[in-house]
Parts: C-alpha cells; sequence; structure tokens
C-alpha cells in the first residue's frame, strides 16, 4: 500500500462548464506533490474528486490499483482539506476547537493523537475557541492540524495553509517536511503561492483551464526553463526558433525566458556569445506557461511523476 | 500504513448518543412548558381540551428538523471524514431508526404524565382531533400514532434537505412532494392536526377515521417512497465546498 494515485480522463463538469477535462496522471506514493494552477483553473474541483469528495462526470480515480469513489477501504486512507477546513466541522455557537478536534480523533482511523496536540500548541490555537469565532488564520490553521494529525496515507491540502501570516506558514512547511520524514506517506499540496512552498515539492503538476499542461519532478521542471540575457541580436538568434514565454528589452540588452531544456550546442553557443543563462523560478515558469496570451492548448508534457 | 481495524457502527453511534440525548433533554423542557402553560391557563379559565395534544404538533418540526439536519450537516461531514455516502446514509438512517421509537415513547409518556395531572386537578383529558386512538390513555395505539407520524417527517426532512443541499435551487421543488407526504400521512394519522397538509393532498387523503391497518399502510407507504428517493439524492451527492 503505497498511496499511489492514479487520474484516468478524470473529467469534472458543472452544467456546461467543463471544470476538469480529461486529466490523466500518476501520483507515485510516499512523496510530497504540488499541484499548480491559477484562481479557477479546476484545482479544488480535481482534488474533490480525487479524495471522492464529487463523483468525476468522466474517467476514474484509482488508489493504489482501486477505485476511489464509494469505496470504504480507499476513502478512509484520504484525508483532504478545503480551504480553512471549514469541510470538516460545523459552526453551531457551542461548537468548539476541541469539538473538531475529538470528532477527527475518533473518525481518522490513523488520528494521532499526541501531534495533533503539538500542532495545537504550535499554531497557538485555543482549544475552548468557538468555531464560529476564529479568525481565518485560525480557521487555516485547525485545518492544517486536521490534515496533518489525520496521518491518512493520501492527505491533500488545498490551499489550506493560505490564510495563514508568514511566521505561521512557515511552521507548517517545518511541521510538513519533519512529519513526512518521520511518517512517509503522499501529501498533495494546491497552492498558488509558488515560491514560498516550490521547495517541498518533489513533483509538480500544473492545470490551466482544467487541462494538464505539464508534469514533472520539481528538479526537471526548473532545468526545462531558462532565462537567456545579453545583446538582443545574440539571444534573438539563440533563441530562434524555441519557445518563447517572455520577452524584455532594456536598451541593447535583451532577456528571453524559454522553455525546453538547452541543447549543449546552444549552451556551447549561448557561453561564446557572452550571453547569460539563468533557471526560471517555478512559479515564473508558471507564470508564463499559464498566461492566456501565450498558454498553449495542448499539454506540454505528459507522463507520471516518479 | 494499514488501517487499524475499523469501529464499524462508529457514526451510528455518535448519532445515537448525541441525538437521544439531545431529543431527551429537549423532550424535558418541551413537557415543562407544555405542563406549565396548561397550569397557567387553568388560573384563567377551564381546563377542557388536552394540552399535550396540542403541544405534539411541534416535536413533529423538530423530527423534521433533524432529518434536514442529517443530511446536510451530518452526510457531508462524515462524507470528508471519509466515510462513503452508502456508510454515512445506513448509520444515519439507523440512528434515525433509534431515536425516533425513543421519541415516541417519550411524546406517549407525555398523554401518562398529562392523565396524572388532569385527574389530580378533576380536568377531563378530552382530544380535539381525530387520531389512531379515541382516548389518550390507549397508549400502544397513542405510540404507534406518533411513531408512524415521525418516522414520516424525519424521512420527508431528510428529502428536502438533501435535495435543496444537492441542487439549491431546483432542489427546492421537492418541498411540495414532502409537504405532499406528510399531508397524506397527516389526513391518515391525525386529521385535523395539520389543515394546510391535508389541503395539500385533498380527495386522495385518507378518510378521518379509517382503519389502524390501512392509516399505517399509508404512513408506511409515504415513508417507502420517501427513503429510496432520499437515497437517489444522496448517493452521489456531491460535497459542497463551504468557501465558496
Amino acid at each position: 500500500m503505497t498511496g499511489r494515485l492514479e487520474l484516468q480522463d478524470l473529467t469534472v463538469r458543472y452544467g456546461d462548464t467543463v471544470a476538469v477535462d480529461r486529466v490523466t496522471a500518476t501520483l507515485e506514493g510516499g512523496r510530497i506533490h504540488g499541484l499548480l494552477g491559477r484562481n479557477g483553473s479546476g484545482k479544488t474541483s480535481l482534488l474533490s474528486a480525487v479524495a471522492a469528495f464529487r463523483r468525476p462526470d468522466g474517467g476514474q480515480v484509482l488508489l493504489d490499483g482501486e477505485p476511489v469513489f464509494e469505496n470504504p477501504a480507499a476513502v478512509r486512507r484520504m484525508c483532504l482539506i478545503r480551504g480553512a477546513g471549514d469541510t470538516v466541522v460545523h459552526d453551531w455557537p457551542g461548537d468548539r476547537v476541541r469539538h473538531a478536534l475529538d470528532l477527527a480523533a475518533r473518525l481518522r482511523p490513523h488520528w494521532d493523537r499526541d501531534h495533533a496536540d503539538r500542532l495545537v500548541e504550535r499554531f497557538a490555537l485555543r482549544r475552548t475557541a468557538r468555531l464560529s469565532e476564529l479568525s481565518r488564520g485560525q480557521r487555516s490553521a485547525l485545518g492544517v492540524v486536521l490534515g496533518l494529525a489525520s496521518r491518512a496515507p493520501v492527505t491533500i491540502l488545498d490551499e489550506s495553509y493560505i490564510g495563514l501570516d508568514a511566521p505561521s506558514r512557515y511552521a507548517f512547511y517545518d511541521e510538513l517536511l519533519a512529519d513526512h520524514s518521520a511518517h512517509p506517506r503522499t501529501i498533495l499540496l494546491a497552492t498558488h503561492l509558488i515560491e514560498e512552498v516550490a521547495a517541498l515539492f518533489e513533483t509538480v503538476t500544473i492545470i490551466d483551464r482544467g487541462r494538464l499542461l505539464l508534469q514533472g519532478s520539481a528538479d526537471d521542471l526548473r532545468a526545462r526553463g531558462a532565462a537567456v540575457t545579453g545583446p538582443a541580436e545574440a539571444v534573438a538568434d539563440l533563441t530562434d526558433g524555441m519557445r518563447v514565454l517572455a520577452s524584455k528589452q532594456l536598451g541593447p540588452t535583451r532577456s528571453d525566458t524559454v522553455f525546453g531544456e538547452l541543447t549543449t550546442e546552444q549552451i556551447t553557443r549561448a557561453r561564446r556569445a557572452g550571453l547569460q543563462l539563468d533557471p526560471v523560478p517555478l512559479q515564473d515558469l508558471f507564470v508564463h506557461l499559464t498566461d492566456p496570451a501565450t498558454a498553449t492548448e495542448q499539454p506540454v508534457s505528459e507522463g507520471s511523476l516518479r | 500504513m494499514s488501517a487499524p481495524a475499523p469501529d464499524t457502527w462508529i457514526l451510528a453511534r455518535l448519532r445515537l448518543r448525541d441525538d437521544a440525548l439531545g431529543s431527551g433533554l429537549l423532550w424535558v423542557g418541551f413537557a415543562v412548558f407544555v405542563f406549565a402553560l396548561t397550569i397557567g391557563v387553568a388560573q384563567f379559565r377551564t381546563i377542557e381540551v388536552s394540552g399535550w395534544e396540542v403541544g405534539s404538533q411541534l416535536p413533529r418540526w423538530f423530527v423534521a428538523g433533524m432529518g434536514v439536519y442529517l443530511a446536510t450537516v451530518y452526510l457531508p461531514l462524515y462524507i470528508a471524514h471519509g466515510y462513503t455516502r452508502r456508510e454515512s446514509a445506513r448509520q444515519l438512517a439507523l440512528s434515525g431508526a433509534a431515536t425516533i421509537p425513543l421519541l415516541a415513547g417519550l411524546m406517549t409518556l407525555g398523554y401518562a404524565i398529562e392523565r396524572a395531572i388532569y385527574t389530580a386537578a378533576g380536568w377531563p383529558q378530552q382530544l380535539q382531533q381525530a387520531h389512531l386512538f379515541d382516548q389518550p390513555t390507549q397508549y400502544p395505539l397513542v405510540y404507534l400514532e406518533f411513531l408512524l407520524l415521525f418516522t414520516v417527517w424525519g424521512v420527508a426532512g431528510a428529502f428536502v434537505g438533501a435535495a435543496i443541499y444537492r441542487h439549491p435551487g431546483n432542489g427546492l421543488f421537492a418541498i411540495p412532494i414532502g409537504l405532499a407526504m406528510l399531508g397524506l400521512a397527516e389526513t391518515a394519522l391525525s386529521p385535523g392536526a395539520f389543515e394546510f397538509l391535508a389541503g395539500l393532498v385533498g380527495p386522495i387523503g385518507a378518510p378521518a377515521g379509517g382503519s389502524v391497518v390501512v392509516s399505517t399502510a399509508i404512513a408506511l407507504g409515504c415513508a417507502s417512497v420517501a427513503l429510496p428517493a432520499t437515497w437517489l439524492v444522496i448517493r452521489d451527492l456531491p460535497m459542497r465546498n463551504q468557501e465558496q
């Protein structure tokens, strides 16, 4: 049991709107995967189908080869925390943080009470606080606690930590890494705060307008983009025929962001021409690839994430 | 990473514990209120009818609300915690099937307590409406009526709640369907309690004073339609994103 997820032609529709469009992808078990996409790109819809929060309108999701939807053995091994975690608690005036934690402790088969206690302290949550009175940041913190302490073999956090302030977000990153190291499992993080969490990802999946745009290991993806900077004519000469995601020029100096690995011959030519080659931050790559002005209709990469 | 041994009926036990305890406490408050009101009214006028009969209309709405709450709050909550719709629905139905007889028993007990108070005060415990029972002391029939009424009201509430949760717009069409079921059951079991519900089903409503068997069959028929209809709505219920 590795927590390997397979998405096969996964489709989610809302009436005539296609939110997730025939996405096929494999997420290997025991890794930290990043799911990137702009607002409205279909991340939450995709994750909802993955965690059986909704039946896919087409295709299917497999967990270790077993269909997920309405499969007790599969759904019991998954924990999806959406947004600030408000899907797993309700907000009656008497409902407090401790009630949400107690319920999770009773229902989650892998729940780690000690870990939950530690996280509650780390994020300065009051157990007696009313849920209806929590700030957005505290809600987010509760979502993070519910997700991490679930110790579910497949733990999915859909922008759950976005509402945290910066120190709490860094505490979350530390906790996530430490926890994953001590208890390896499949973790899927959906975010648009890319640069901050990029270092956590072992693999990255980018979706745009419901379609799979790019998959690969985080390192591979970083290597697949380059910023070429130097005299305008030499830059244009080198990047001619390549996929240029963005181009900026200041006086005689030009900088092209290109997508695709540079060949040895191109690197040699660049050096000879005195051009500067820099890696493209994942966030920049994401911004350029999902820019409606430059985005392609076709996926730029397909395959499994290993 | 293998899962620890599952606690198969955890959802039903959780709900039963909370709902049974909550219902019991609410009943105590309700009974105190009804009897205190009756004694209060007795200071100004002669008591001639059963106050419990009048007050017993309110718990029907409570049971319907419970059905709505189970379908719209607890079902999604349990799905979010890694339980299937089938598991959750089955266990919620089971907890309802245990809570409703308890509530019916408490409502029957209310008539018995009222009997003792009225006898001590010398008041007649007169019924105003037709029922499966002719006298409030026919406790088995009193129990049966509440059992059937609460079953239909609870299932109808779950049906309407689930439909509106699933389709906030079109789900509203479930309301007249649910009210029609209630109308049919009410005219069969307790005609006169809810005139507006009886009016919804008009001539197809069961005649007042029908046989216990026929009235029971009609009420069970309503529940038998509403229960699978509810399952049709929730069997692939999409979870709402509460942030949206």
